[in-house]
């Protein structure tokens, strides 16, 4: 049974199950630098899942949520799965100083310097008040080895998770073939 | 022989309302002794915000900023800003110290003249918004105020 949920303000949609894949939705295709000036692409781990943080050094949600992002890649990187977190419109020394110095991730932080690549993830019709890449900051997805978003969760301060309980709940399902 | 003025005085002046402005100029208070200003400036913060303290408890985030722009004889001496309050994220152990829904900062300006002066300063907000939805990037607001002085120090 495949299933997808999105978590957008708090509130859940799961759709029904279905053999049927082509309701999920493909996550866009994205090259990045990380900070070491590395090119990191979307493609450039086969068989893994990606737990995707879109986040920048200011964000206070982002800082809290950076300690259970680290734990869950030491957690799950031996199952398959690869943790990325891509910052947005920030310099690679910030980035450096501010969170890979800061909180040691195992894991690559890429840079989206003009934030395209975020703006390319957000829902459209969502706080569209809201610059695209806005909108996703402070965000969490999970997409598959095929390429389908599974989760995808925007900030809602209300229901802040910060141990990352809603991704890893579906990636758990998602690893053990639900 | 200290001289103190209160004057009362609305926001007379001002650069045109920004379309995402989360924060608000909304009027001042200000005194004035022998080579000294003194401000209270209000702003009004949108319903459901809070920003970052001055001194926010997490080096990463980023600070309430206010500066000034100011003409030759007057200079900034102190600014401070009001105490904060915290708000602790769920999951998080650690509070964030943040100002809303007003925000009050008192100023301190040396004023070298000694003739009457009038003009309009220029102020600038510096902050990181966010609600109970979003985080919302750092912005800048600006502002003007009338600032006049009698003189005579």
């Amino acid at each position: 049974m495949i299933g997808l949920c999105f978590l957008v303000f708090g509130y859940s949609m799961g759709l029904s199950a279905q053999k049927d894949t082509t309701a999920l939705l493909q996550a866009p295709y994205f090259e990045l630098n990380d900070l070491d000036g590395n090119l990191v692409t979307s493609t450039d781990f086969p068989g893994k899942y990606l737990v995707i943080h879109i986040a920048a050094t200011w964000c206070p949600f982002c800082n809290a949520e950076a300690p259970y992002l680290e734990q869950l890649n030491r957690d799950y990187s031996d199952k398959g799965v690869q943790v990325l977190i891509i910052d947005v419109k920030e310099s690679a020394a910030l980035v450096q100083e501010k969170l890979q110095d800061r909180f040691n991730f195992t894991f690559p932080v890429l840079l989206d310097l003009d934030g395209a690549v975020a703006a390319s993830f957000a829902p459209e019709g969502v706080l569209p008040e809201l610059s695209r890449d806005e909108v996703m900051l402070a965000s969490n997805l999970l997409i598959d080895p095929e390429g389908n978003i599974r989760f995808m969760s925007l900030l809602d301060s209300r229901n802040f998770d910060a141990e990352l309980l809603d991704l890893k709940q579906v990636l758990n399902k998602c690893l053990a073939g639900e | 022989m200290n001289k103190l003025i209160i004057i009362f005085v609305s926001f007379l002046l001002f650069l045109p309302v920004q379309e995402e402005d989360l924060v608000q100029f909304s009027h001042y208070l200000m005194g004035e002794k022998p080579g000294e200003i003194g401000l209270l400036l209000h702003f009004r913060i949108a319903e459901g915000f809070h920003v970052q303290s001055a001194r926010p408890l997490d080096d990463n985030l980023v600070p309430t900023v206010l500066n000034f722009e100011l003409p030759e004889g007057l200079e900034v001496k102190e600014i401070v800003y009001q105490e904060h309050e915290f708000i602790t994220l769920q999951g998080q152990e650690d509070p964030l110290a943040v100002y809303g829904p007003n925000l009050v900062i008192r100023v301190v300006l040396n004023a070298d003249r000694e003739e009457h002066y009038w003009g309009v300063v220029t102020g600038e907000l510096t902050y990181q918004a966010c609600d109970a939805v979003k985080c919302y990037y750092p912005r800048s607001y600006s502002f003007e105020l009338e600032l006049e002085t009698h003189g005579g120090f």
